[in-house]
């Protein structure tokens, strides 16, 4: 072990002191808890009043609404009940010794064997075997108990699952495991064991739970299924594809699906929707290649339009020439003296 | 006798439980986690890893932790 004794037992004190500030959070919760299934049982014994009187009066109808309110807080009457034993029964238990805790850190060294603590981010870890499942490797996971989290007894806060070497899903890289994200492990069916390893400072049940979890794959609810693990993503959907299905944007270098692909109507390169343009003049989709700026108007226009004289400053400046009145605008329309978009563009280039 | 049992599936508990003198391990595992494989948990005794066969002692700490559970996508 790489921790000596002096700091086993330094770290040890500090999770029984937290142990103990959770017990203390939990008799206010339970306090909680008997106040809402008294507050229920106020609302019945109210509930039993108005039926005498419904029943003595023969008022059905108020007596069917009555009994709707009776089930309605029935049905919720058990789960509360519950809750409440379970945090009676979670709280009964015996906080560990420090002795104990030093055991618990003992065998986690030993069941893991790499036990290290981190005094700056204040957290315990371990390390797992590289893990791989269904064929696809995931790679090493530390997991780190934050120690002032404990009294919390809450996973998401306590617990980071922390990759080594990532190897997270093509479509979301925050995703290091099909039941991880955001460092974040979800438990699952191992949740409540976890809660109650943690609240008995049986820590190294705590984390052989979490490591059960990561050694698991529950397809019917993963952050991204396993299945869809590897591939490309297209930058624009992100739908997972595989690589022969890709389609690259010229124009942009990134990878787009047949859906979110587009082509120059100019040219026919393959460009994404996001770098296709449309020209003012043709209306024609075109690539950023095929397109320049009209040196008269500093439109975006395709260059087949700018050749041909087709740019939009060029047919507004004919439309006011053929208006009865109108002057020749200068630098537009190709009278004497005057260059058209095309020649300025071409004069610019020589 | 008395052990201490931690059984770490399903919701997760430990308590004290009764057991006849001589049960082995996998005698204890049969009793308490009917119809389930022994080969899906770690089983400790006093934190160490026993043989099947092992025989219970007075004031032995047993630990039973699955080792496939499912995780989810949602706290």
């Amino acid at each position: 072990m790489e921790l000596s004794d002096r700091e086993l037992v330094r770290i040890a004190g500090s999770i029984c002191t937290q142990l103990a500030m959770l017990k203390t959070r939990r008799y206010g919760r339970i306090a909680e808890e008997i106040s809402r299934v008294l507050i229920s049982l106020d609302e019945l014994h109210s509930i039993q009043q108005r039926l005498i009187i419904c029943s003595q009066r023969g008022w059905h109808a108020a007596a069917r609404s009555v009994q709707a309110q009776t089930l309605r807080i029935v049905t919720h009457l058990p789960a509360m009940a519950n809750e409440l034993k379970w945090s009676l029964e979670s709280s009964v238990a015996e906080s560990p010794s420090l002795g104990e805790v030093c055991d618990e850190l003992r065998q986690l060294d030993e069941e893991f064997g790499s036990l290290r603590h981190n005094g700056e981010g204040g957290f315990i870890s371990v390390t797992t075997d590289a893990i791989e499942l269904e064929g696809i490797y995931l790679g090493e996971f530390q997991l780190r108990l934050n120690i002032e989290n404990i009294s919390q007894a809450k996973l998401p806060s306590a617990l980071a699952v922390v990759a080594i070497d990532p190897h997270p899903a093509a479509s979301n890289r925050h995703v290091t495991h099909p039941h991880v994200s955001d460092e974040q492990l979800c438990s699952g069916d191992g949740r409540t064991a976890m809660q109650a390893a943690l609240a008995g400072g049986r820590l190294c049940d705590f984390f052989m739970l979490a490591r059960g979890v990561l050694e698991n794959y529950n397809p019917d609810s993963p952050f991204v299924p396993l299945a869809d693990w590897e591939g490309i993503i297209c930058s624009d959907c992100g739908y997972s594809m595989s690589e022969d299905a890709v389609h690259c944007c010229t124009a942009c270098g990134r990878d787009f699906c047949d859906e979110c692909m587009s082509f120059c109507r100019r040219c026919d390169e393959s460009v994404c929707q996001s770098c296709i343009e449309d020209c003012p003049a043709c209306e024609e989709s075109c690539c950023p290649e095929c397109m320049t700026d009209c040196p008269t108007c500093g439109r975006r226009v395709c260059k087949v339009c700018l050749k041909e004289n087709n740019c939009l400053c060029v047919q507004e400046a004919k439309e006011k020439t053929n208006e009865p009145g109108s002057e020749e605008p200068a630098g537009v329309a190709g009278g004497p003296g005057n260059e058209t978009a095309a020649e300025h563009a071409g004069a610019g280039r020589r | 006798m008395r052990v201490l049992f931690v059984n770490n599936d399903g919701g997760g508990f430990a308590d004290y439980t009764d057991v006849a003198p001589g049960t082995s391990v996998e005698k204890f595992f049969s009793q308490h986690l009917p119809g389930r494989d022994s080969a899906d948990f770690l089983i400790r005794v006093n934190r160490q890893p026993v043989p099947r066969e092992y025989v219970l002692q007075e004031g032995d700490r047993v630990t039973m932790t699955p080792t496939k559970i499912e995780g989810a996508s949602r706290s």
